[in-house]
């Protein structure tokens, strides 16, 4: 292939696309569109009488349709299409026309639909010049508009109750309207419910609000998945707030000055929500569009089961092969009544912790940090079981590494427990995962009788109690769940799992109730009548489809010909079998099985109708309800407080179980649990053809056994409070109960569980104990998690008001116990300092030692209005960061940008301003070559001086004000000092005129002189928008780098260095709360000043240290410190470290590693001894060698046992070595922590106590490693509690005082 | 479809119009041509829409519906496949039109330089460099020439220099004789070249 066309078409043809085939069944779709046009022309071509009269009967219909609701539009360009078809009109079928893609949108097919009405009209506009200004179409009147029309609906008047036929239905309902393309201006009014607008993107749904939706075609979507979005849709609230759901199920809300935009689809909808399965990272590509999913390189997942309690810990590392950074976003299903606590992910080697934030505040937060280019990750509720991670940057040809962990409480169904962890979406995936690692442990008070893994090659350990799966795997395509059975033996009737805190002085619980119901199954309690219920609406899509109708078919093959069933298939409208239910013989088996096939997933869905078709199908004894589908409602109210009611209304007076077998990808399992739980029912979901199999088996053997109704729990004398769930549900005997609450006080009391059995009254006396244990953090999180399902439930009926207060709510105890909810979502920030810019509350986990952070400090980090600033060098980007910090904060604010900050000033103009606008106090320093500054202020003494630092060349320029108030030098003067390094030189100069080579500036009482060749201005605008990590402007954290310390470090000094960074790299931070005792001549101890609490921060070598009560906070790293008072303002006072801090310092056992540079800083350090039962590192301070530190350690890796200090002294003329201080550190087995010191070389030999009250440790990235290597009874146990069984010496109590102590402090 | 020209197509006009003619117990006719066109229109469709597959089945219910009823103004001399992509042209530079925006080709150009779209008109003359040969909008244009080529064409093309197959066998694969095999590639081959400045043509407006 010499010639270049050979070539040139050889390489053409390598990198083409791959030709896509069509969607399944498109051939048969286009044929049969085709052929019905083609009939539909030929019958034009030819129209007869009847046909024609039966076309205009059909249009008469379409128009004699609708209510009174006026609506004036407002017209000016582009295509758009208002519909309203009011629900509940008689003698139709009821709810609302499905989405745009629905072929029953053809108007020739819709209208002969469409019930009868009022006056609704058909308006077509074509060309747009003949439209009037403004029009008003009755409800369900249609309006086409040539293309390029706008339409804006001025006034929307509410439309009026239904209460006609249908009294479930009489509540008001709004109007909806639908848009295919172009733009609408909506205007809607308050009142109840809310308009929904439905476009091809999905669904807008909004109440007393202002907002604008533009529907967008987009631009060819190169390199996207086939059949992915293609319309955007954008939403501009103005006021108020608008909810948008996607059409693959999403929601999210929309506040008031937010725009938001979003893909939806024009095809099939079934297809993205397949690609939503989970664990899939899927990138956001440069148009907008998403991407295909990253690859999987290693999922690994720890499960550790503990009486039914499951904490599932995820690790997956994706892998973007791509050219592209990409920012990304992470689907994640999850369980019902599971709760996530945890959201990490790894930047570079870091590991960054998430924190719970109120999701606007989060998303605005992640937004403007998108723009920085920083590291943010958000982690919210996606709609139903849904959450999703948006992760940002994924960097080209490398990992991404997500960690996630969630509690979730496994239901026992007849002694058997299923574990299921999604893993069966990673074959939606062009790649196999690179590795799969499953490590389960369960650990059982019943014994564990049998296990097994279905379809999965599993390593099984089993004792009686307890059991290890494992499951490893390299480059599969999982095809299905990883599912964990196992069989426990018939266990205690009542499991009880406590957890006190101390602190709080209150517990929580979880009771599981296994109640004794010796009842087998029996013929005799079988159900008779049955109505099937199928959601077939386009979420669901023929995958899922064909799921429900198998389940369905299944079930009815089990049936008897004395039972009676009924089915109902809903999406928009609810369509039933037969209209009424009918006798299961095989004829009518087969028939029920034949219309099902007919049935097309299409539309959105009402659950609504969907109740009110079946409650007609109910006959007058108990009647089987079983529902299939998502239980989510595209129509109507997305609250399942809201569907709750919905189903009350329509199940009114009826007697009636809900059984749920959830299908689809997306679910509201908060409904379906509540549902079933409210009408005695079950919930098992269906994920393959196996479960439809096996679903529809065990619900209609469930039917066999007995239930219990009026279910009762007498708690005796415990004082028992908030117990979840309010109402007990009936329970199917072999069941479980499970019941959360709260404990004053620890106590034992005899329980009484009190049931209805067929009418005869069941009793069970059980003998609870509820203890101090404080291990099992989960039961607080998970007693959280039912709460605010509860609250969620509140909100159906509630008035604006309340739900707002119960909104709060549920974001409070989301925050406080650290478990998302619908209103919170996770934030991954990139420092400490990012969390107090963006007002993020750290707050510390109080339920466990997994994370802990210090307790939120309490600085008011209030927005200052910047001075007016000076120039920013646009060709310097990092100079800028002062500013654009302040823009990101007040973008995060939604504070207004001011206009100044977009402007240039001239050069002159900046220096006046910084000079003369700030009051006196400037906060500029202009020199050509002054590389940064910094500035320092006293909060006391606002008009004292000042200071700037910065650089000139390698030379350190210092301005500095003169006078003020109070000083000596009255003569208000700038001295200029030059520090070269070796000399310091400095003039002070009059105020009587300029030095030479100096220009003055004069204004608001204070003259800069600055050099005349000044062309810049740097200026801090406001000290904390400025980035800690800025160390020019604000050089108070110099983070050491260590290892180059370490390689620049003396040799006697590098073996400690080396024992010390493996010690450190340990933590991520570590939080204590010390406070000082003493104790007095009785022996009692007394509490000695304040309380102080201290975080420590091994990424940044810093600490902050707040002292309790006051309400500023030091900032430290080991050598400078600044306070932080309320108003930043006044912040940075540079200062090197208080002897409170110092003390802190020496106290802490050496391990504890942010201190390694500031031993390597303050003290040479050396390896005394380096045994193997003991290590001794001598640190002698670098300002002081009379004096050394002798540090005891068990080993290198800790624990720390004593600190000694000595100090080399004259004693009578003779060079004597006196110890002056010691420090015991006791080995941490008994809480709290007690560091006794002994003064040496005082008279007085006083003794003080200081006591750790709390220790608070974030685990290093190898948190597996940490545990191994750190005593597990220091740093990982509950602080609250003391452990059982431990001894616990008095705190009074001398422990083995210096006397008996060796020189080194050997025993 | 059919590379081979010059061949008389009147049997089958006259037999697709007859199955349309209802009652003539002579629909499969109509269904097997069907079933034979449609993946080439609707290829011919689907990238030309963006890919988009709703937008797709849509046009090609659209086309295939213009071909039933205007199938006695197809003369039966060309091949059918010619007369059916020109309707489907037709159908995609009006549904452009409707929507008031430029046909998806013309972006597709849009998005190259001038200096690539010169190169791409004149593949003879010059070596495309390798950095091109990553973009993927010119992945979709190649997706969319090959798609109106004959699909004989494309074969031969994919077998000789994606497979590099010598001619013997590509004749084999062809059932076909070397020579025909070998006119027939370099048919192809032109018919390839040129079909990017045509492509570019084809559908604007006029």
């Amino acid at each position: 292939m010499d010639d270049p066309l050979d070539r040139n078409i050889s390489k053409l043809l390598r990198g083409a696309r791959a030709p896509e085939p069509a969607k399944p069944g498109a051939e048969q779709r286009v044929f049969a569109d085709a052929m019905a046009r083609l009939a539909a022309h030929q019958n034009t071509a030819k129209p007869r009488k009847l046909e024609l009269w039966a076309a205009i009967v059909a249009v008469a219909a379409c128009l004699i349709f609708g209510l009174a609701l006026f609506s004036p539009f407002f017209l000016r360009n582009r295509k758009m299409e208002i519909v309203h078809f009011p629900p509940g009109s008689p003698g139709v079928p009821t709810g609302h026309f499905p989405g745009a893609s629905d072929p029953r949108m053809d108007p020739t097919k819709q209208r002969a639909q469409v019930p009868v009405g009022d006056e609704p009209t058909v308006t077509q506009i074509n060309p747009p010049e003949d439209a009037p200004a403004t029009q008003k179409l009755r409800d369900g009147s249609t309006l086409e508009v040539a293309g390029g029309s706008r339409v804006e609906v001025l006034e929307w008047i509410q439309a009026a109750e239904f209460s006609d036929n249908q009294p479930e239905l009489a509540r008001p309902r709004r109007p909806e309207v639908r848009i295919r393309s172009g733009a609408i201006s909506l205007d809607v009014a308050q009142g109840p419910g809310r308009l929904k607008i439905h476009s091809p993107a999905g669904d807008v749904s909004a109440s007393a609000a202002k907002l604008k939706l533009s529907l967008e075609r987009q631009q060819p979507s190169l390199g996207t998945t086939p059949g992915a979005a293609k319309v955007a849709m954008t939403v501009a609230v103005n006021n108020g707030e608008a909810i948008i759901r996607e059409i693959s199920g999403t929601e999210q809300l929309v506040a008031s000055g937010e725009k938001v935009t979003v893909g939806g689809i024009s095809g099939n909808g079934a297809d993205v929500v397949e690609n939503w399965r989970s664990g899939q990272l899927v990138p956001k590509l440069q148009n907008g569009q998403p991407g295909d999913p990253l690859e999987v390189h290693k999922h690994v997942v720890k499960a550790t089961i503990t009486e039914q309690i499951a904490l599932v810990e995820v690790d997956e590392t994706f892998y973007n092969p791509g050219d592209q950074r990409l920012e990304g976003t992470f689907y994640f299903p999850l369980p019902h009544d599971s709760a996530i606590c945890r959201l990490a992910l790894y930047v570079g080697d870091n590991l960054m912790e998430g924190e719970i934030a109120e999701a606007q505040r989060a998303r605005r937060t992640f937004e403007a940090l998108i723009v920085q280019q920083v590291d943010p990750a958000l982690l919210e509720w996606a709609g139903g079981n849904m959450f999703k991670m948006r992760v940002f940057p994924i960097e080209p040809k490398s990992e991404k590494r997500v960690l996630i962990s969630y509690y979730e409480v496994l239901k026992k169904d007849h002694n058997r427990i299923d574990f299921t962890y999604p893993l069966a979406s990673d074959t939606t995936q062009k790649h196999p995962v690179g590795q799969i690692d499953i490590n389960v442990t369960v650990d059982s008070t019943p014994v564990i009788e049998n296990s097994f893994t279905p379809d999965f090659d599993t390593q099984i350990k089993s004792i009686p109690n307890h059991l290890d799966v494992a499951y490893s795997a390299k480059n599969v395509t999982p095809a299905k769940d990883f599912s964990l059975q196992y069989l426990g033996a018939k266990g205690q009737p009542l499991v009880t799992v406590p957890y006190w805190h101390a602190r709080r002085n209150e517990g929580y619980f979880l009771m599981i109730f296994s109640p004794d119901l010796e009842q087998t199954a029996s013929e005799k309690h079988r159900a008779s009548d049955f109505v099937f219920v199928v959601d077939k609406s386009n979420g669901m899509g023929a995958r899922q489809l064909a799921l429900e109708t198998k389940t369905v078919k299944t079930a009815l093959s089990f049936l008897t010909p004395a039972d009676r069933f009924g089915i109902v298939a809903y999406d928009a409208v609810a369509q039933s079998f037969r209209p009424e239910s009918i006798a299961a013989t095989p004829q009518n088996i087969a028939e029920a099985g034949a219309w099902l096939d007919t049935l097309d997933a299409f539309g959105g869905s009402d659950l609504s109708i969907a109740w009110s078709a079946a409650a007609k199908l109910c006959g007058a004894g108990t009647t089987q309800i079983v529902y299939h589908g998502s239980g989510m409602s595209s129509l109507t109210s997305t609250r399942a407080g809201t569907l709750l009611a919905v189903a009350d209304a329509a199940f009114k007076g009826k007697n009636v179980r809900v059984h749920c077998l959830p299908t689809g990808a997306v679910q509201d399992l908060t409904f379906l649990n509540e549902l079933a739980k409210k009408y005695s029912g079950t919930v098992r979901p269906v994920k393959g053809a196996d479960d439809a199999v096996t679903g529809a088996s065990e619900l209609l053997e469930d039917f066999t056994w007995p239930l219990y109704r009026n279910v009762a729990v007498d708690f005796g004398d415990l004082a028992v409070s908030d117990k979840f769930p309010v109402q007990l549900p009936n329970v199917t005997a072999g069941r479980q109960l499970f019941v959360f609450g709260k404990y004053a006080a620890p106590g034992e009391a005899t329980l009484k569980l009190s049931a209805s059995r067929e009418g005869e009254p069941y009793t069970q006396e059980l003998h609870v104990s509820l203890g101090q244990d404080a291990t099992r953090s989960f039961v607080p999180r998970l007693w959280a998690q039912q709460r605010i399902t509860q609250l969620q439930l509140e909100t159906a009926g509630a008035t604006t008001e309340e739900s707002a207060s119960i909104v709060q709510d549920i974001v409070e105890t989301s925050k406080r116990y650290r478990v998302m909810s619908q209103y919170t979502s996770f934030i991954v920030l990139e420092s400490a300092e990012d969390y107090l810019r963006y007002g993020i509350e750290r707050r510390p986990d109080e339920f466990s030692g997994e994370q802990e952070w210090l307790e939120p400090l309490d600085v008011d980090f209030e927005a200052r209005t910047p001075a007016p600033s000076g120039a920013v060098d646009k060709s310097n980007a990092d100079r800028d960061t002062g500013r654009s910090a302040e823009i990101v904060r007040r973008r995060v604010d939604n504070e207004k940008i001011p206009a100044e900050y977009k402007d240039k000033p001239k050069a002159g103009e900046n220096l006046r301003r910084a000079a003369g606008d700030t009051g006196g106090s400037p906060s500029a320093l202009a020199k050509a070559e002054l590389s940064d500054h910094y500035e320092t202020g006293d909060p006391d003494r606002p008009n004292a001086n000042f200071a700037f630092v910065g650089k000139v060349g390698g030379r350190k320029l210092m301005v500095e004000r003169q006078g003020g108030l109070g000083g000596k030098d009255m003569d208000d003067s700038i001295k200029v000092a030059q520090k070269d390094g070796k000399s310091q030189s400095s003039e002070r100069l009059s105020k009587n005129g300029a030095p030479p080579g100096f220009q003055r500036f004069t204004g608001a009482g204070v003259n800069l002189d600055l050099p005349e060749t000044a062309q810049r201005i740097i200026v801090v605008d406001d000290i904390d928008s400025v980035p800690w990590e800025r160390q020019d402007i604000f050089p108070v954290f110099e983070r050491p780098n260590l290892g180059s310390l370490n390689d620049k470090a003396p040799r006697s000094t590098s073996k400690a260095m080396k024992i010390l960074n493996k010690l450190g790299r340990r933590f991520e931070s570590l939080t204590l709360t010390v406070a000082h005792y003493g104790i007095d001549k009785d022996g009692k101890e007394i509490k000695q000043g304040r309380e102080w609490v201290v975080a420590l921060d091994w990424k940044r070598h810093a600490f902050v240290s707040r002292t309790l009560g006051e309400d500023y906070a030091d900032v430290c790293d080991g050598a400078t410190r600044v306070r932080l008072f309320p108003q930043l303002k006044y912040a940075a006072r540079r200062k090197t470290v208080d002897n409170d801090l110092t003390a802190v310092a020496h106290l802490l056992p050496g391990f504890l590693c942010p201190w390694a540079d500031k031993i390597e800083r303050e003290w040479i350090a050396s390896v005394d001894k380096d045994g193997e039962d003991e290590v001794i590192l001598r640190l002698v301070p670098r300002n002081n060698p009379q004096e050394y530190t002798l540090v005891y350690m068990k080993s290198a890796n800790g624990p720390v046992q004593k600190i000694e200090t000595y100090e080399r002294q004259r004693i009578d003329g003779k060079a004597q070595v006196v110890k002056t201080q010691t420090v015991f550190c006791e080995e941490v087995k008994d809480i709290p922590t007690v560091y006794r010191t002994v003064q040496h070389g005082n008279e007085d030999k006083t003794v003080s106590v200081i006591r750790l009250t709390d220790i608070r440790a974030n685990y290093s990235p190898d948190a597996g490693a940490f545990k191994s290597e750190i005593p597990t009874d220091w740093a990982v146990r509950d602080l609250d509690t003391e452990p059982a069984n431990v001894e616990r010496h008095p705190i009074s109590q001398p422990v083995n005082p210096s006397p008996n102590f060796g020189p080194r402090g050997r025993r | 479809m059919d590379a081979t020209e010059h061949l008389d197509y009147q049997p089958l006009r006259a037999r697709l119009i007859d199955a349309l003619r209802k009652g003539s117990g002579n629909e499969t006719a109509l269904q097997d041509f069907y079933k034979e066109y449609f993946p080439y229109v609707y290829r011919y469709v689907l990238c030309r829409v963006e890919f988009n597959h709703a937008d797709a089945e849509e046009l090609a219910g659209e086309i295939f519906f213009q071909v039933f009823r205007d199938i006695e103004q197809y003369d039966g001399k060309q091949p059918p496949a010619r007369w059916v992509l020109g309707i489907a042209r037709n159908r995609i530079i009006d549904h452009y039109r409707h929507k008031g925006r430029k046909p998806v080709v013309e972006l597709l150009f849009s998005q190259f330089d001038e200096q690539l779209t010169r190169r791409l008109f004149n593949l003879e003359a010059q070596e495309l460099p390798d950095v091109e040969m990553e973009r993927s909008e010119l992945a979709n244009v190649v997706e969319l020439i090959l798609s109106q080529l004959p699909p004989d064409y494309e074969r031969a093309l994919r077998l000789r220099y994606l497979d590099d197959k010598p001619v013997k066998d590509l004749a084999a694969a062809l059932k076909t004789t070397p020579k025909a095999a070998e006119a027939l590639l370099y048919r192809a081959r032109n018919m390839f070249r040129d079909a990017f400045r045509i492509a570019e043509k084809n559908l604007s407006f006029e």
